[in-house]
């Protein structure tokens, strides 16, 4: 409660943008594509990193994608829609799909959806590319 | 108990709404005092009754949703509604996996989603009039109660 009267008493234009935005990045690394999630995924913003990541999976040599969420705070189920279906493209690959610092509410959405089982959690990112076969 | 207070929220079935539809009712609820995990869930009721509305009801084009939501000394009652297109087979949609757009990436979870995260969702649809999601929240619950222990 305490974030939303914060956020609440905030409510100038940039602010509110800033709210409603979701920022995702991405870099590559030996095969793996590391993108980076902030804000709020939902049905408005799953299609801008959808297109985001599509964009750089058209790269044949990228084979296993590692998604830190860290900066994730929320998450409905468009966002759900949306990870299947990139995993669907990596496994295609006979990659792997890998998700860090999951908060709870992350973590509620990810196990009551079953994606734990297409989708591995790993603790922290260095984990995530020794199990894809970095360092 | 008698409510404590009350709103109305309706705007055009734009996806940029959703985000504000789920905001302005946290906001709302917030005087209530509930946990940040109750507001959570809350959030994301409403995000996916109005994106279904959004999708489904309206299949894109454009019309109005409304949100009507009623405050107790403990619980929350709010209603999400369209005059879209409704919903042909009430209990084939609230399936979990069920989609009836695979093609844009649907997890069919939404339904599913709501009746995890709030006490009560009641649908009541006319095909060709319009949904009607009814959502109850029940603040410091004993579900909720049992979840902070864990």
């Amino acid at each position: 409660m305490k974030n939303i009267v914060m956020n609440a008493g905030k409510l100038n234009s940039q602010r509110v943008k800033e709210v409603i935005s979701l920022h995702v990045t991405a870099k590559k690394r030996k095969g793996i594509l590391i993108v980076a999630l902030e804000g709020e995924l939902d049905h408005h913003t799953a299609g801008v990193v959808r297109d985001f990541i599509d964009k750089r999976l058209e790269d044949p040599t990228i084979r296993n994608m590692a998604m830190d969420v860290t900066g994730l705070t929320f998450m409905d189920s468009s966002g759900i829609g949306m990870l299947i279906g990139r995993y669907k493209i990596i496994s295609k690959r006979g990659g792997k799909l890998g998700v860090t610092h999951t908060s709870s509410h992350i973590d509620r959405i990810f196990r009551i959806s079953g994606l734990y089982k297409i989708i591995r959690a790993y603790n922290g990112l260095e984990e995530a590319l020794n199990d894809m076969g970095v360092n | 108990m008698d409510k404590t207070n009350e709103m109305v929220l309706r705007f055009l079935s734009r996806s940029s709404n959703e985000s504000f539809a789920r905001v302005t009712v946290a906001a709302f609820v917030a005087q209530n005092d509930p946990t940040l995990e109750e507001i959570t869930d809350i959030k994301t009721a409403i995000s996916e009754a109005v994106t279904n509305s959004i999708i489904h009801g309206y299949e894109d084009g454009l019309g109005y949703v409304e949100i009507k939501a009623v405050l107790y000394p403990r619980k929350l009652i709010a209603w999400v509604s369209d005059q879209g297109k409704g919903i042909e087979n009430i209990e084939k949609a609230r399936q979990p996996l069920y989609t009836s757009k695979p093609e844009l990436e649907r997890s069919g979870m939404g339904f599913t989603v709501m009746e995890t995260f709030m006490d009560e969702v009641d649908v009541t649809s006319t095909p060709g009039q319009g949904t009607i999601v009814k959502l109850i929240k029940h603040f410091g619950s004993p579900v909720d109660k049992e979840r902070e222990t864990k």
